[in-house]
């Protein structure tokens, strides 16, 4: 077996600014060694270990789809010493990566059905991996309707503002984009994530809803889920604790016996009442 | 049943002669404890030897190792360096049952079927684990079976001027496999100790099953209020696998104990702490032993070893804590 802390090589490929604050910003990462393109098999959900040699590592997830061949993207919001490093970071910088790791979303429990996607802040990096994922045309079609309720504090805070205009425009994606409060020149919607929930989503029965963004968000959206009819066992959330290996050994990750860096980070509801509530 | 019965003096001539091809090691005194050092070739364990202050873990995972080394070259792409594992072939002698034990344990959490530790593995293979039978139980002991040959290669059991000895793994039988001990005919000699005296276990089903409702229980802020969170109890416990990933500024990627019992393990960036306060952090400790870890390999993280007993400052006694678990309505 490789050794799992032998990072791959990474350039920086662009940085972009995502908000005015400038504490979030996205990096686009490329292969150092053509040939770990191939050896970096991925799925929507899961996460890579970001390292600056003599600096440190910090876990993020990866906001790019493994369809995107040949770059990962991460989005970083600047929190104590790594990230702010990561933040003076310039392309053609070198960083290191370890990963993927963790499980991924339920794609497998995915085909087939609606997906409602709920996500707030900057907390959408791998579910914008996943409606990448599932619009790549030749995945579409394994999928059903497809709704994404996206809130932010105010406009300036939307991740991937080209993106999501262009998402805007399509015939094969529900896009709700709301903010906490009306500010003049937005015309989309306005309230918290779980109140637009609750008015625009009406979800089949089969339906499964995946669930990422701020505490409070996922705390007041999940009972408004089971109004709308979503059973545990078909809500999913990506959950975060500290970690170091990301690989289930250094033993800070868990939430009884399940590591969230192997078992996880995505569970469902239905597991989450089986385990204590450490999280 | 043990193999062979040999004389003290020839067991010591085929380690002196095993040393031409591995390193061996065994307790040494230092002060008033013993610790694992390089053996003279001399000495055999003293009457008062009941067992090493550190585990023999630091032997498979230091607590303090060098991962990878970096080189920058400004302007150059930096250099990753992996060091070399390990190869030095080594022989452990009088470890104890238990510890030896452990290893089974640690082994469970660094080479499985998702992730190998190199390191870990590469010491693991290379070392030949003899373990020295415990004839009667230390102050904090409370392991099951002094007889446990898990984990061992080779087993002792020190009968005055000869030892018993017992073949145990692939591994021992392999050293072993010219009969180089004058009993050339393994001889059956019945594994009667004298009367085991030590019938010691707490933790057993009904623990695990009490561990299961008591996640809530008021309990947890009430055994910790005296714990003063030093740590000293995983540190020295020989199936705590804790550690912390960091950068040194010298360009090494460095692997370090670390322990639940410290508030910063759990801390997160934005400041949220999902075990805040002693009385979540002794619980952990206490149910990733004795639940998760049983829940996710069938046993439980605890040997019985007593390291934990004997040395908290504050005398917080994890047999007393099982006790009163078992015990709650
Ligand atoms: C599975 C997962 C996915 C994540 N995805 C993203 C993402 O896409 N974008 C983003 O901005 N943030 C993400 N985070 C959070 C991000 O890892 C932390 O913000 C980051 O580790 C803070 O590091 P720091 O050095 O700046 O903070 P410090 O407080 O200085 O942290 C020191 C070290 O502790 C560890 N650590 C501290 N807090 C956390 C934490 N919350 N989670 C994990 N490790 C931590 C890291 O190893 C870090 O380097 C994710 C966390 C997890 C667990
Ligand atoms: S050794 Fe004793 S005082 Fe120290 S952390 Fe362990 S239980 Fe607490
Ligand atoms: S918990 Fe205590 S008794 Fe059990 S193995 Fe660890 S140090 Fe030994
Ligand atoms: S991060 Fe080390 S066990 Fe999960």
């Amino acid at each position: 077996m490789p050794n799992p802390y032998l990072p791959y090589e990474m350039r920086i490929e662009k940085i972009t600014e995502e908000n005015p604050e400038n504490d979030l910003k996205t990096f686009i990462l490329s292969f150092l060694n053509e040939q770990d393109i191939e050896r970096f098999k991925y799925l929507p959900g899961q996460f890579g270990e970001v390292g600056i040699m003599g600096v440190g590592e910090a876990p993020f997830g990866i906001a790019s789809a493994p369809c995107e061949r040949g770059i990962l993207k991460f989005s970083v919001k600047r929190m104590g010493f790594f990230t702010k490093c990561l933040h003076q970071a310039e392309a053609g910088d070198i960083v290191s990566l370890r990963g993927p790791l963790g499980n991924s979303w339920p794609l497998e429990k995915l085909k087939g059905k609606d997906v409602v996607i709920i996500g707030g802040g900057f907390a959408f990096t791998t579910l914008r991996s996943l409606v990448r994922y599932i619009i790549e045309p030749e995945n579409r079609s394994d999928f059903g309707q497809i709704d994404i309720v996206y809130g932010n504090r105010e406009p300036g805070q939307i991740l991937y503002k080209e993106e999501f205009k262009e998402w805007l425009t399509r015939e094969d994606i529900n896009l709700y984009l709301s903010i906490d409060r009306e500010v003049p020149g937005w015309d989309k919607y306005v309230g918290f994530v779980p109140e637009i929930t609750e008015k625009v989503i009406n979800p089949s029965v089969t339906a499964i809803a995946l669930v990422c963004g701020p505490p409070v968000m996922i705390k007041y959206t999940l009972p408004v889920l089971q109004n709308l009819g979503f059973t545990p066992d078909r809500i999913y959330t990506s959950l975060e604790m500290k970690m170091k290996c990301g690989i289930g050994m250094c033993g800070r990750c868990n939430i009884g016996s399940k590591y969230v860096c192997k078992d996880g980070p995505v569970f469902s509801m239905a597991e989450l009442e089986q385990l204590p509530p450490e999280y | 049943m043990f193999d062979y019965q040999v004389s003290k003096r020839e067991f010591q001539n085929w380690l002196i002669k095993m040393q031409e091809e591995y390193e061996v090691w065994a307790p040494v005194k230092v002060g008033k404890n013993y610790t694992w050092g390089s053996w003279d070739g001399g000495s055999f364990p003293d009457e008062d030897y009941q067992n090493t202050l550190k585990p023999p873990k630091d032997l498979f995972f230091p607590q303090y190792e060098v991962l990878l080394k970096y080189k920058k070259v400004k302007g150059k792409r930096p250099l990753i360096i992996e060091p070399d594992l390990p190869q030095e072939k080594r022989i452990i002698w009088e470890v104890r049952p238990c510890d030896a034990r452990s290893l089974t344990i640690l082994d469970r959490v660094f080479i499985n079927k998702d992730y190998e530790d190199p390191y870990y593995s590469h010491r693991r293979k290379n070392t030949v684990v003899i373990s020295l039978v415990c004839q009667k139980p230390g102050l904090g002991c409370f392991c099951k079976d002094p007889l446990t040959t898990e984990g061992s290669d080779l087993m002792l059991l020190d009968c005055g001027d000869t030892y018993l000895v017992k073949l145990v793994s692939v591994k021992g039988k392999g050293l072993i496999k010219n009969p180089v001990f004058t009993a050339d005919k393994p001889i059956n000699i019945p594994m009667e100790l004298p009367a085991n005296p030590f019938n010691l276990e707490i933790a057993d089903k009904d623990l695990a099953e009490k561990l299961e409702v008591i996640y809530r229980s008021p309990l947890w802020r009430e055994l910790q209020e005296k714990c003063v969170n030093c740590g000293v109890c995983t540190f020295l416990c020989p199936t705590c696998h804790c550690f912390d990933l960091t950068d040194d500024q010298k360009g090494k990627k460095v692997r370090s104990w670390d322990s639940c019992m410290f508030a910063s393990f759990t801390k997160q960036a934005s400041g949220h702490n999902p075990r805040p306060t002693g009385a979540e952090r002794l619980r952990q400790r206490v149910m990733h032993k004795f639940r998760y870890f049983f829940e996710n390999h069938g046993i439980f993280a605890c040997v019985g070893c007593g390291r934990c007993v004997e040395k908290c400052p504050v005398n917080l006694d994890i047999r007393e804590v099982l006790q009163r678990i078992k015990e709650v309505q």
